[in-house]
């Protein structure tokens, strides 16, 4: 159980003991109407979010891969050129 | 000639393999959509373009033809970082920005199918014979990306509405 689903939980709780206390009903299913649609709006965030996520994984995915292609041909390129590969970049000590 | 042909195609039925996996996840909106078949383009590509360079390490192609077919392949690459690009705005966006991206990914579809056309022809004059088959998986691909960057035009005009 998330944590929204835990504090529905507790908001059902506390709605039946108002109820229980002797709170007038339809005040009380006011508020739970009221709660009932900020419920539904965050999970609607949420699912919202969610699939944002996933969204901008697929597109982080496909640029990685499409960066990885042309690094490789590259590479093919230079064995089939016969290029040398480029000189790492290795910091020269000073004498 | 035969063994390019064959090779290439087999490229292909391999690549084919990986795109049998599970259809996108149905959360994705139409810019996740576009990446993920986007993504699987590139694999088939990857496939093929690794066939080259062993075709050219056994002999099969010159140094010049292999070094040729690889250059023709390596705007496909440059264009689909450019693609993932307008997808990443069109993701992030909610202005008039992605209708820009919008037309910058569909005209970078236009590019990667000429591409694609020109490396088929480059394959076409090594082989000297009707090489029809070749990379007809990536350009399935390619439908499916076009297919779901349409759906990307009615959100995108009225997210900047």
């Amino acid at each position: 159980m998330n944590i929204i689903d835990q504090i529905i939980r507790w908001v059902d709780t506390g709605l039946t003991l108002a109820v229980s206390a002797g709170l007038i009903p339809e005040k009380v299913a006011a508020i739970a109407d009221t709660i009932a649609r900020a419920y539904t709006q965050m999970r609607a965030g949420v699912a919202a979010a969610d699939r944002s996520t996933l969204d901008a994984q697929a597109i982080s995915v496909f640029r990685a891969k499409g960066l990885a292609f042309v690094l490789r041909n590259d590479e093919l390129q230079r064995e089939f050129s016969g290029d040398e590969p480029p000189a790492p970049d290795v910091p020269v000590e000073p004498v | 000639m035969l063994r390019l042909t064959t090779a290439l195609v087999l490229a292909c039925a391999v690549s084919a393999s990986s795109a049998c996996g599970p259809p996108p996840a149905p959360t994705l909106e139409p810019e996740g959509r576009v990446a993920h078949y986007g993504s699987q383009f590139i694999d088939h590509l990857a496939v093929v373009q690794e066939a080259v360079g062993d075709l050219g390490r056994a002999g099969a192609l010159s140094q010049e033809d292999t070094l040729r077919l690889l250059q023709l392949l390596r705007p496909v690459g440059d264009a689909s970082v450019r693609l993932a690009d307008a997808l990443g705005i069109i993701d992030t966006a909610r202005s008039v920005d992605r209708i820009t991206a919008l037309a910058d990914a569909r005209a970078t579809i236009e590019t990667i199918k000429l591409d694609v056309a020109a490396f088929l022809d480059g394959v076409g004059t090594i082989s000297a014979g009707s090489v029809t088959v070749a990379l007809d998986l990536a350009l399935h691909v390619l439908g499916s990306i076009e297919a779901a960057l349409a759906q990307l035009e009615p959100a995108a005009l009225q997210e900047a509405a």
